[in-house]
């Protein structure tokens, strides 16, 4: 066959120009370490690289709020630990306000005692992050959750929604709680009901806070439990508003036990015909509401009229009582935290696994080892020394053969 | 004797004639589509001796025609692919991609939601947006300036082409006229002609009789004939005024010949043009249109900072300046039609655009321009009229006259990319949190819990006035199976009693009413007595309710009929270029070979060895010498008889 001279000149460029065009990817490789340098070289690798790159653009994306989410666990278990200790340091001061020996006066010291104790709680409920949010408003961050009104009570100013907040793909994680569900929305007396004396009693019956036997058989209503005096023998009654008599006319004896629709409370003292009380299902209330009653309770003077001492016996009782509800509902509150302190850290796990895989799989499919990249280049570069060698030999030989001619 | 003389010079002379072919041949080794000249030595009859017969180009018509073929394919793949190429690595480059501007304003909108009272974090959100609109106007003016480069390119091109024709056709002229032995160099010339148009254009070469050549394009329209050259040139679409049409003169007339241009450079840079460069504004566009239409709409339901009902953050999708501009009437139109396109689905919208045609009177024809199947078609009653398909709806406006024949072509995609721009400056107006807000009684005895509340119609008369909702209600139990809906501005009962069902929708209420929020009651042991209220969220400062929709819309399916999301649809689209950039390549690869090989076989044929031409040149020396010898025997010869004679 014949080789035009003009052929083998083209053939011997197009073989130097594939080896270099090899070469320079060769050589890019080994600079960006990417195997591709368009999508177009490959597009079915270049979409998995993409949707790599893009998803693990993505499970980063929520490292910063995963961060914040985790700071802000971390602010609410301390501020509810505080809120908790000085709960429970409140029972050492209710059990010697109890004492039948305190005066006004040791009372008053209590009171003064338990004043900073409310503020402590009042303290952490209207806590705030570092850049000035409260964290238990809701979403209404801009101003103090609980404020102190013109009605002596403390009311609530946040919203009543958490907020949330994604820490990862449609995962989302609670960021700013209602410090109503945290702080407002606990039923008072023993959770179920109360009991009050009216303040118009002149005996000297007090109660204690009351139970209930089984969650399922308190009977809701609104009692009336009435003393009565026939013909020198003290009576009790206890009638509802709906449920009528429920107890009917029974003689009392002081340390009587009154069990029926579900509540069981003790009676202490000697009544005086006509002396009642209300047994009215819980309402819900705020702990500062409850806190600051029982201040006032104490600060209130009851000298030594022994029918004004069970009134406050049976009042304390109460707010001992509801104050324990308190208790209860923080620290449910606290483990709440705790789950979600561990959700969040579950994901942050799980997301830094998967950018591990993920940043894995991408160097894999997207990367060029520098093993390979360098002997790829070595490889390449003496494939071109070759074809240059190949080529002289080739020029030699045409050469040859025209000297033979001179 | 006399004869040896006569048979050692006509010898001589023909060698010496044979040498200076081979010489020219030698001479001519690189020069391209020079076809070497063969000898052809012929005994002299009666008298003996050589002469030269003839000197043949040796030319093959079926080399010359395959390699235009392949000419004309690579030329076609290279030019495509090189504009490609640089066109993909602005939407690929890995700084500035939309990829990565929409995960970036994905995770400052992540942040904004952790505290939506904070202006800096609102204002970084805002500039993301308007980073990811810019990044879509720059690559829609890229795209742009690629197009009117192209149409520079095609331009440039058709000059290439009619000079080429014209030197075609004048070599045509020429071989009729110049003394034989002249007309193998015009060949060459002309071949070389060919063969560099082959470059520009999809020719097919018809040889004619006394060395002349006809070419034509696709369907034998003639190029250049006997007669000359047709000459090309360029204009503006009449349907459509940013696409360039390729047009031949004949006479007065003009007539489009895109349809013909099939291959070659002119061929891959109509097709860059009008395949690549329309699907990437239309795919583009659509991604506009769908990120606008998306966080607009949920801007709109909800709250700003300030307490109003949100607004448009970009650019309406359907304001009268992009209406307008999606139809374009061609200019060849009688009627006076005017005809608006707004987009009512963006989960519907293709990336096509659409060719309407009045074909009588009154009726119209709606079909896609990528493949031609008709969408829609029917009657126009009265006007306006308005025709619904695929994701838009196009209405033709009061005063409209449609003449039969009048031509439209629908765009709704294609210009949304340069149109897609943040409209507001005060990161305020961002509304993530919601006007209204559920509460549970606190009283409640119940377990009943509120789920899902979401606003979904800011229009309603709920909202009709800032500050406040008109009215707010109560969700009242009156017992645990049923409750009634009380307006609590005049604590009338507004409808009740209504059947409770655990997690069902309370809106739209047995009576229709529809407040525009909804959500669930959810609860197992509701009180008689117990509340849920929907008032007025004046307690919203950090309320996040509506950015945390807004981010959800990042990663929701939208298009392609709630397929891709926002990124997949960006991903979508630079797959689909690159997988075309990468069948070009392959092609090219393959077509690269077959051209070598077609060249090699023309040059099999016609090209110069010099080692060929050096051995024919010792061949031709030699014999040379041994008719100078035969001359000089001759001349022995003749001395001897001489010298013999004289004695």
């Amino acid at each position: 066959m014949r080789v035009p001279t003009s052929t083998f000149y083209r053939q011997e460029y197009d073989r130097f120009a594939d080896q270099w065009d090899k070469m320079s990817t060769a050589l890019r490789q080994a600079t960006d370490k990417m195997k591709l340098q368009y999508d177009s070289d490959d597009p079915v690798l270049a979409v998995d690289v993409n949707t790599t790159m893009d998803y693990i653009d993505t499970l980063t994306n929520y490292g910063m709020n995963t961060t914040l989410a985790d700071d802000r666990v971390q602010t609410y278990d301390s501020t509810m630990k505080n809120v908790i200790g000085a709960v429970q340091s409140l029972s050492s001061l209710t059990t010697l306000a109890a004492t039948g020996t305190i005066d006004d006066q040791g009372r008053g010291a209590i009171a003064i005692q338990m004043q900073s104790i409310l503020q402590v709680i009042m303290g952490a409920a209207n806590s705030q992050d570092g850049t000035g949010q409260y964290i238990f408003a809701g979403y209404n961050t801009e101003s103090p959750p609980f404020m102190l009104q013109s009605d002596g009570k403390y009311h609530y100013q946040g919203s009543y929604d958490t907020t949330m907040i994604n820490i990862g793909l449609n995962t989302t994680v609670v960021y700013g709680d209602s410090g109503f569900e945290v702080f407002g929305n606990i039923p008072t007396g023993n959770g179920f009901y109360t009991i009050s004396p009216a303040t118009t009693n002149t005996g000297t019956v007090s109660m204690g806070g009351g139970t209930v036997d089984t969650t399922g058989s308190f009977v809701k209503d609104d009692y009336t439990l009435t003393f009565t005096n026939v013909a020198g023998v003290n009576y009790y009654q206890l009638d509802g508003a709906t449920s009528g008599v429920v107890v009917p006319p029974t003689v009392y004896s002081p340390g009587a036990t009154i069990t029926a629709n579900g509540m069981t409370f003790t009676m202490k003292g000697q009544p005086n015909a006509g002396d009642t009380f209300s047994i009215n299902p819980s309402t819900k209330q705020n702990a500062f509401d409850t806190l600051t009653d029982m201040i006032n309770l104490l600060k209130t003077p009851i000298g030594s009229d022994a029918a004004a001492q069970a009134q406050y016996a049976t009042k304390l009782n109460q707010y001992v009582d509801s104050m324990n509800q308190a208790l209860d509902h923080f620290i449910a509150y606290q483990s709440i935290i705790g789950t979600r302190g561990q959700q969040i850290s579950s994901q942050y796990h799980s997301v830094s696994s998967l950018t591990d895989i993920q940043k894995g799989i991408f160097t894999k499919i997207a990367t060029i080892p520098e093993y390979e990249s360098i002997s790829n280049m070595k490889a390449q570069s003496n494939a071109l020394d070759m074809t240059i060698g190949i080529y002289a030999e080739l020029q030699k030989t045409l050469a040859n053969i025209l000297r033979k001619f001179s | 004797m006399s004869d040896i003389l006569g048979i050692g010079v006509n010898s001589l002379m023909a060698f010496q004639y044979a040498m200076t072919v081979t010489s020219n041949n030698v001479a001519n080794a690189n020069t391209p589509y020079y076809a070497r000249r063969l000898v052809d030595f012929n005994e002299v009859i009666f008298n003996g001796g050589v002469t030269i017969g003839d000197v043949r180009r040796a030319y093959d018509q079926v080399a010359s025609t395959n390699l235009v073929a392949n000419q004309n394919r690579v030329s076609y793949d290279a030019a495509y692919y090189n504009r490609l190429i640089s066109f993909e690595s602005v939407l690929e480059d890995k700084q500035s991609n939309i990829t990565l501007f929409l995960n970036n304003s994905l995770k400052a909108l992540g942040e904004l939601n952790t505290n939506t009272s904070d202006l800096t974090r609102r204002q970084t959100y805002l500039n993301q947006l308007e980073f990811l609109s810019n990044r879509f106007n720059r690559i829609s003016e890229q795209i742009n300036l690629e197009l009117n480069n192209t149409n520079g390119a095609i331009g440039n091109t058709i000059d290439n082409i009619n000079v080429l024709t014209q030197k075609i056709s004048q070599i045509n002229m020429d071989v009729k006229s110049v003394l034989p032995e002249n007309v193998p160099a015009l060949l060459d010339q002309r071949e070389q002609l060919v063969q560099q148009l082959a470059e520009y254009v999809n020719i097919n070469e018809t040889f004619l009789e006394n060395n002349q050549i006809a070419l034509s394009l696709e369907n034998g329209f003639t190029l250049v004939s006997e007669i000359g050259p047709t000459m090309l040139t360029t204009g503006t679409d009449p349907a459509n005024p940013e696409r360039l049409l390729v047009k031949a003169v004949i006479g007065a007339n003009e007539f489009p010949l895109n349809s013909l241009i099939t291959s070659g450079r002119l061929g891959g840079l109509l097709d860059y043009a009008n395949d690549t460069l329309e699907f990437s504004k239309n795919s583009l566009g659509r991604l506009a249109i769908t990120i606008a239409d998306q966080l607009n709409t949920q801007n709109k339901l909800g709250m700003d900072a300030y307490g109003s009902i949100g607004g448009n953050i970009f650019t309406d999708i359907n304001s009268t300046i992009f209406t307008n501009q999606r139809v374009i009437a061609n200019d060849d139109n009688t009627g006076s039609a005017t005809m608006t396109v707004s987009i009512d689905d963006t989960s519907a919208l293709t990336t096509d655009n659409y060719n309407m045609v009045i074909d009588s009177a009154n009726h119209y024809i709606i079909s896609r321009v990528s493949d031609n199947s008709v969408v829609t078609s029917g009657t126009v009653g009265g006007l306006p009229a308005q025709v619904s398909l695929e994701g838009f709806t196009l209405t033709i406006d009061t005063g409209s006259t449609l003449n039969v024949g009048d031509r439209f072509i629908l765009s709704p995609t294609r210009g949304a990319a340069a149109g897609f721009n943040v409209s507001i400056d005060d990161a305020n107006l961002l509304a993530l949190g919601y006007a209204a807000t559920p509460i549970v009684g606190t009283q409640n005895g119940g377990n009943g819990s509120v789920q899902n509340f979401a606003v979904t119609d800011t229009t309603t008369s709920t909202f009709s006035t800032a500050g406040q909702l008109t009215p707010p209600i109560r969700i009242e139990f009156l017992s645990p199976t049923s409750y009634q809906i009380i307006d609590l501005d005049t604590s009338t009962v507004m409808e009740g009693p209504i059947t409770y069902t655990s997690g069902a929708d309370v809106f739209p209420t047995p009576g229709g009413y529809n407040p525009g929020y909804q959500f669930q009651i959810l609860g197992s042991d509701i009180k008689a007595g117990d509340t849920f209220d929907v008032v007025y969220n004046d307690k919203g400062a950090s309320d996040n309710r509506n950015g945390l929709v807004m981010s959800g819309l990042y990663s929701k399916g939208i298009n392609d009929g709630g397929k891709l999301s926002f990124n997949q649809s960006y991903q979508a689209f630079t797959a689909q270029i690159a997988t075309t950039g990468n069948a070009l390549k392959i092609d090219l690869d393959s077509a690269k070979s077959l051209l070598e090989h077609a060249q090699s076989q023309y040059d099999d044929v016609s090209g110069v060895s010099i080692q060929e031409e050096s051995t024919n040149l010792m061949r031709y020396q030699e014999a040379f010498q041994a008719s100078a010898q035969l001359i000089d025997a001759a001349r022995t010869i003749f001395d001897t008889i001489i010298s013999v004679t004289r004695r």
